[in-house]
């Protein structure tokens, strides 16, 4: 790997330098980030809350928010309509204070004050 | 013809992997067709460069480099289309926007592997060695970024991980990252490593190419994350812990670049 051709720290271009000065700076800030977050970030567990984003002639679209500190997996929304049994629709995560949108089958008409939405469940990480 | 066995070869050592993921599957008629379109624009300018740096034949020209480039994807397109045709991923009841997306997305890491296929032969070795600049060595860590990381960044498993982890998590896998990185190429002397002369303290080696590696790396991470739909939805924090951990491929695949590629 060492080759005595090679140039001396001194003689290499400040493009160099500078670049990697920068790229420094930005690993620092990154580790800083990530240590400011180790220390004082709350880890309050997931908070899911289901949403309708759209309903069409077939199609319901939903969306699942997590206002939690930590990730929620296999996250369960149950949507009923009248006095039939409720639709399962799975999302397999819903990371920390992000969202996830899913959608299911609705029958002709529905209407949005129709739909009854929850989550069933979910399962930490 | 020896050339086009090559690059065939080349083509499906380096997809293979990605071919047989079905979430790359799923991508190729989820994926929003703008990103698509992005990458494919992205893929041509880093093949031609790739093809200067690398290529499967030595060019003389920008030109010859267009027209290996152009070769690679016309390569990488029948391996792929072959490939996932025999597989039963694509077939005559397949929707054409679909066979093409599926195709679209794995041409790009083929024909990577197309233009890589000299370096994966080992062929015969170079009458004159190529002169080796800075940019040019980022420019391999980002293609040896990308070798690994377009095998990860599509499946379920970075995300669940960055779920898994917690902010200390993080900071150690950071910490791992730059250390292997400086390790693989410059201390542990593998061949083929960046140049450092005799008198060049370990420090002077880590601002100038470890760290910037690390920089390319977490770049590369990030993108790949973006162009297969990762971080859609995810709160910053989130987007960023998953950069991370891909990035950690990522970086091993930079630092080790000139072994692999």
């Amino acid at each position: 790997m060492k080759r005595d051709s090679t140039p001396k720290p001194q003689e290499r271009p400040a493009v160099e330098w500078v670049f990697g000065i920068l790229s420094g700076c930005g690993v620092v800030l990154l580790l800083a980030y990530l240590g400011w977050q180790a220390l004082f970030s709350s880890s309050h567990p997931p908070e899911l809350t289901v949403s309708l984003v759209d309903i069409g002639p077939r199609v319901a679209t939903i969306e699942v928010a997590n206002g939690g500190d930590r990730a929620a997996l296999a996250v369960t929304v149950l949507a009923g309509a009248g006095d039939g049994p409720p639709r399962v629709v799975e999302f397999d995560h819903v990371a920390p204070h992000s969202t996830r949108r899913g959608a299911f089958g609705v029958p002709p008409g529905l209407q949005a004050g129709d739909l009854r939405l929850e989550i069933g469940g979910f399962a930490e990480p | 013809m020896r050339d086009f066995g090559r690059a065939a070869g080349g083509a499906l050592i380096f997809s293979l992997p990605m071919l047989m993921t079905m979430e790359l599957w799923a991508l190729g008629f989820s994926l929003d067709r703008g990103r698509l379109v992005l990458l494919m624009l992205a893929c041509l300018p880093l093949l031609v460069a790739l093809s200067r740096h690398i290529g499967f034949e030595r060019t003389g020209d920008w030109r010859s480099d267009l027209f290996d480039a152009l070769i690679a994807l016309g390569v990488a397109a029948v391996i792929s289309v072959a490939v996932l045709s025999l597989l039963g991923v694509i077939g005559p009841g397949s929707a054409p926007d679909a066979v093409l997306g599926k195709v679209a997305i794995q041409m790009v890491p083929a024909s990577i592997g197309a233009l890589l296929a000299k370096s994966q032969f080992g062929a015969e070795a170079e009458d004159e060695p190529k002169e080796e600049t800075w940019w040019g060595e980022l420019f391999l860590m980002a293609v040896g970024a990308l070798f690994l990381g377009l095998n990860v960044a599509p499946t379920e498993e970075v995300m669940l991980i960055s779920h898994q982890m917690t902010h200390w998590h993080a900071l150690a896998l950071v910490a791992l990252s730059l250390a292997l990185m400086h390790g693989f190429v410059f201390s542990v002397g593998f061949a083929g490593g960046s140049q450092i002369s005799h008198d060049e303290p370990w420090w002077c080696a880590f601002i100038r190419m470890t760290l910037p590696g690390f920089a390319v790396a977490l770049g590369v991470s990030f993108c790949l994350l973006w162009l297969f739909a990762q971080t859609d939805g995810l709160s910053f924090d989130s987007a960023l812990m998953a950069a991370i951990v891909l990035a950690f491929p990522c970086a091993i695949g930079a630092a080790a670049a000139r072994l692999i590629l």
